[in-house]
C-alpha cells in the first residue's frame, strides 16, 4: 500500500516536471534561484531523444501497477510482486543517483522536485526490500 | 471486482490524492493569479538608464516594457527564448502592447558565452540582433561545448543574409564589446545576478517570466481598451 502511495507522488512529481519540459507549464515552482529550469532545460534532461521525467512517469506508473496489483485477489501473500517492485525500483534508485551526481557535478543546480522524486524512490525501494525481509521470515504456507 | 473494506478505503485515499494532485497540476498550468505579484508591487523602482543600451523591439509608445537581462550560455535563458519568446514578439510586442529590451549579462564561468554575445552585438550592429540572438539560442546545445564556437556563429551571421565582411570587421575589432559591456555593468549596478532577470517597467520581476504571465502583466498593467497610460507604469520613459 505504502509503495502504490510512494509511486503516486512520484508519478504526480514526474507529471508536473514532464509538463515544464514540453513547455505545458511556463514556468515551475522551485523559488526565485532558477535553478529547476536550469536542471530541466539542462542537455541532461533529455535521454535518447526522451525527456527524462517521461522515464519517471513511465516507471512510477509500472510500480503503481505492480503495487496494485499485488494488493489483488490471490497475489496478497505471494512474493513475486514485491521482488518486482524491488527490481524496479532498484533500476530507479540507479537512475536516481546518476542524476543526482549530475545535478551536484556537472549542472552544479538542485531541483527540488527531482531531489523529492529521488527521496520518492529510495523509500520505495526500502519499502519493498522490507517487504521482502518479511517474505522471507514469514513464508507463505 | 468489489475491493474488500480496508482495501476500499485504501483505494479511495488513493483516489483523494490523485484527484488533488492532479488539480494542484491544473491549478498551475491555469494560474488565474499571474498578474502582478505583491513582491514586485514592493520593489524599488530601478529603470535602467536612457541611452542606447541593450537591444529593442517594439515600439516606443508601447506601455509596457520589459528588460531581459540573459546570458546565451544559460539553458534558462535559452528555454525562455525557444518557448516563449516567439509568442511574446508575435502577439505582445507586435500589437505595440509591449517593448522589450534585451540586455547582455555573460556570467562568468560560461566560456563562450563571452563570444556569443559578441556575435550578436554585431549582428545587430546590421539591424538583426533578435534573429541573431535567435539563432544562438536555438542552437545553444552545438556550440556551448565547442573549442571556437565563433565558426559556427558566423554560420548563422550568413545565413540570416548578413553583410559578412562587416560582421567579420565587427567580431575582429571588438567593435561591439563596449555595448556588451555598458549592458553587462548596469545589469550589475541593478543587482541583477542570475539570469534570466526580469524587469517589468523599471521594477525587478521577483521569478521567471513565461508568456501567460507576461500577458497578464501587459493585460494587468495597460488593459486593452483602456486609458493609454492609465495604469501605473513606474520607469516609464
Amino acid at each position: 500500500m505504502a509503495v502504490a502511495v510512494l509511486a503516486l507522488v512520484g508519478t504526480l512529481v514526474s507529471v508536473y516536471l514532464l509538463l515544464f519540459k514540453l513547455g505545458v507549464l511556463g514556468s515551475i515552482a522551485c523559488g526565485q534561484s532558477g535553478d529547476c529550469e536550469r536542471v530541466a532545460t539542462s542537455p541532461w534532461a533529455v535521454l535518447f531523444g526522451v525527456p527524462v521525467a517521461a522515464y519517471g512517469v513511465a516507471g512510477y506508473l509500472a510500480l503503481m501497477g505492480v503495487a496494485l496489483f499485488g494488493l489483488g485477489e490471490g497475489w496478497l501473500r505471494r512474493a513475486e510482486p514485491t521482488y518486482w517492485l524491488v527490481g524496479l525500483s532498484g533500476i530507479g534508485v540507479l537512475f536516481s543517483i546518476y542524476l543526482t551526481y549530475l545535478e551536484a557535478a556537472v549542472i552544479h543546480a538542485w531541483c527540488r522536485w527531482c531531489v523529492t522524486s529521488a527521496i520518492v524512490i529510495c523509500l520505495i525501494f526500502a519499502t519493498s526490500l522490507a517487504g521482502v525481509r518479511g517474505f522471507r521470515k514469514a513464508p507463505a504456507p | 471486482m468489489a475491493a474488500r473494506g480496508p482495501l476500499r478505503n485504501f483505494y479511495f485515499a488513493l483516489g483523494v490524492i490523485a484527484v488533488l494532485g492532479v488539480f494542484l497540476i491544473v491549478r498551475q498550468v491555469n494560474d488565474p493569479g499571474r498578474s502582478v505579484s505583491e513582491t514586485y508591487r514592493n520593489a524599488p523602482v530601478t529603470p535602467v538608464r536612457p541611452g542606447a543600451l541593450g537591444h529593442t523591439l517594439g515600439s516606443d509608445s508601447a506601455p509596457v516594457e520589459i528588460v531581459e537581462f540573459a546570458d546565451f550560455e544559460c539553458p534558462a535563458c535559452a528555454h525562455f527564448a525557444i518557448l516563449q519568446f516567439p509568442y511574446v514578439r508575435e502577439r505582445l510586442v507586435s500589437a505595440g502592447r509591449l517593448k522589450w529590451r534585451f540586455m547582455h549579462f555573460p556570467l562568468q564561468g560560461h566560456t563562450n558565452s563571452p563570444s556569443a554575445h559578441l556575435a550578436a552585438a554585431c549582428a545587430g550592429e546590421q539591424g538583426r540582433f533578435f534573429e541573431m540572438k535567435g539563432a544562438i539560442f536555438n542552437r545553444q546545445n552545438v556550440w556551448a561545448s565547442q573549442r571556437r564556437p565563433e565558426r559556427q556563429f558566423r554560420g548563422y551571421a550568413q545565413g540570416l543574409g548578413l553583410d559578412l565582411s562587416r560582421y567579420d570587421s565587427c567580431v575582429e575589432t571588438r567593435r561591439a564589446q563596449p555595448q556588451v559591456d555598458a549592458d553587462y555593468a548596469e545589469g550589475e549596478r541593478l543587482g541583477v545576478n542570475s539570469t534570466p532577470t526580469f524587469f517589468v517597467n523599471g521594477r525587478m520581476w521577483p521569478t521567471g517570466l513565461d508568456y501567460d504571465r507576461i500577458r497578464a502583466i501587459v493585460d494587468s498593467l495597460a488593459p486593452v481598451g483602456g486609458p493609454p497610460g492609465a495604469a501605473p507604469a513606474p520607469g516609464r520613459r
